[in-house]
């Protein structure tokens, strides 16, 4: 009995820590993120930022006047799917009809739908998987080309 | 309630006005130097019918690869951004096979008559569709003079990374400017001196150093149903008015 004596309090303390802890991860998570920081992709600094604030940022884009969105290329739901590729066994990148992309893994876990794809491409244009056959002949000509002019660049 | 808009403290609103006196004041930002100089800027296309013949469909066919215009076999409702139009001169019987595709008006009827402002025209000059406004009650269409603008009747399996397109939207000819914001001309452009035309001729009109604007002035180009006073950027050589 002496001992529960001592132990209750300590159990009380342990547990009201665990829970400001707790509260301060939540608080850390779900923090509102400035509207500017996330434009100049702040938001790479910590991957739960993102998490969180995605649709938002995402839906700036969407709202956004198209010359400002001339300079902001980079902040385009086509950049997410060429930095988040998810290659298949054969290296060939995965869609969004697969369970295993990217976005679809997330929102697949909290049952959540995806709009985004029934417009947008879910597979990056610069993988060499996906662009043509033009096009992959035309970069690897330019890429020939320039270390060629390297080259000739050294012998001078 | 946005979580995402920042308060604005007295620190943030002397910044803000310490950075508008800036522009105001002529201090040329990169930024500013950009968005000025897309104000000055106006795409047009300038196309040579004497070089273009019934056969050809060059244009066409790059359109639809670069912008993955899929065909369902229904003529009807395929998507088509350009089409190859005969014109034939009733007095003269002069035929003439021009690609017609969106003529990006300065003075825009689809623009006008867009219900959520989706049809708007870029300060470039583009006139484009913001998907995510587009509701597909295709007034636009109906106002277009041209009949330049489609609607996307079929699910859009495989789109283009840069050319978003959805069912139950809107849609026509961007002058392919996500190559123009990349520094490159448009696919049909491109495509049509490939094969050795060499019919159209993509610039800058506001631009009197670019060959487009050169040969605006020199030769006698015809805008489309000029008699609309729409005031196309898209003109054409070789057809009577």
């Amino acid at each position: 009995m002496q001992g529960l004596k001592i132990f209750a309090p300590a159990v009380f303390l342990l547990g009201v820590l665990l829970c400001l802890k707790g509260g301060a991860a939540l608080a850390a998570d779900t923090s509102p993120v400035p509207r500017q920081k996330l434009l100049r992709g702040h938001w790479s600094e910590n991957k739960d930022i993102m998490k969180n604030n995605h649709q938002a940022l995402l839906k700036d884009r969407m709202n956004a006047e198209y010359p400002l969105t001339v300079l902001q290329q980079n902040v385009s739901i086509e950049q997410c799917v060429t930095c988040h590729i998810v290659r298949g066994e054969d290296r060939a990148p995965l869609s969004a009809g697969d369970r295993r992309h990217f976005c679809r893994d997330c929102h697949a876990k909290q049952n959540v739908g995806i709009n985004c794809f029934s417009c947008h491409a879910s597979l990056p244009a610069s993988d060499p998987y996906v662009m043509g056959k033009e096009v992959k002949n035309a970069d690897m000509i330019k890429k020939r080309l320039e270390q060629w002019q390297a080259t000739q660049g050294g012998k001078k | 309630m946005n979580t995402l808009l920042p308060s604005l403290s007295r620190r943030n609103f002397l910044r803000g006005a310490a950075c508008s006196l800036l522009f105001a004041h002529g201090g040329v930002s990169g930024i500013g130097q950009a968005l000025a100089n897309i104000a000055q800027t106006r795409w047009g296309l300038v196309v040579d019918t004497r070089l273009c013949s019934a056969e050809c469909a060059v244009c066409v066919n790059a359109c639809a690869r670069e912008h993955a215009l899929q065909s369902y076999g229904r003529p009807s409702t395929d998507a088509q951004w350009i089409r190859k139009v005969r014109l034939t001169d009733k007095s003269t019987g002069l035929i003439n096979h021009l690609p017609v595709m969106c003529q990006h008006c300065a003075d825009a009827q689809c623009v006008r008559v867009c219900p959520t402002r989706a049809s708007h025209r870029r300060a470039d000059g583009l006139v484009l569709v913001n998907h995510h406004l587009c509701i597909g009650c295709r007034y636009c269409m109906m106002a277009c003079p041209y009949k330049a603008r489609g609607f996307v009747h079929e699910k859009v399996e495989k789109p283009a990374a840069h050319s978003p397109r959805g069912m139950g939207t809107v849609e026509g000819c961007t002058l392919c400017s996500h190559r123009i914001d990349a520094g490159r001309k448009p696919a049909c452009v491109e495509a049509c001196a490939k094969a050795g035309r060499g019919a159209m001729l993509f610039g800058n009109l506001n631009d009197p150093v670019d060959p487009i604007a050169k040969r605006v002035v020199a030769f006698d180009t015809t805008a489309l149903r000029p008699e609309l006073l729409t005031d196309p950027g898209v003109r054409y050589q070789g057809v009577n008015p």
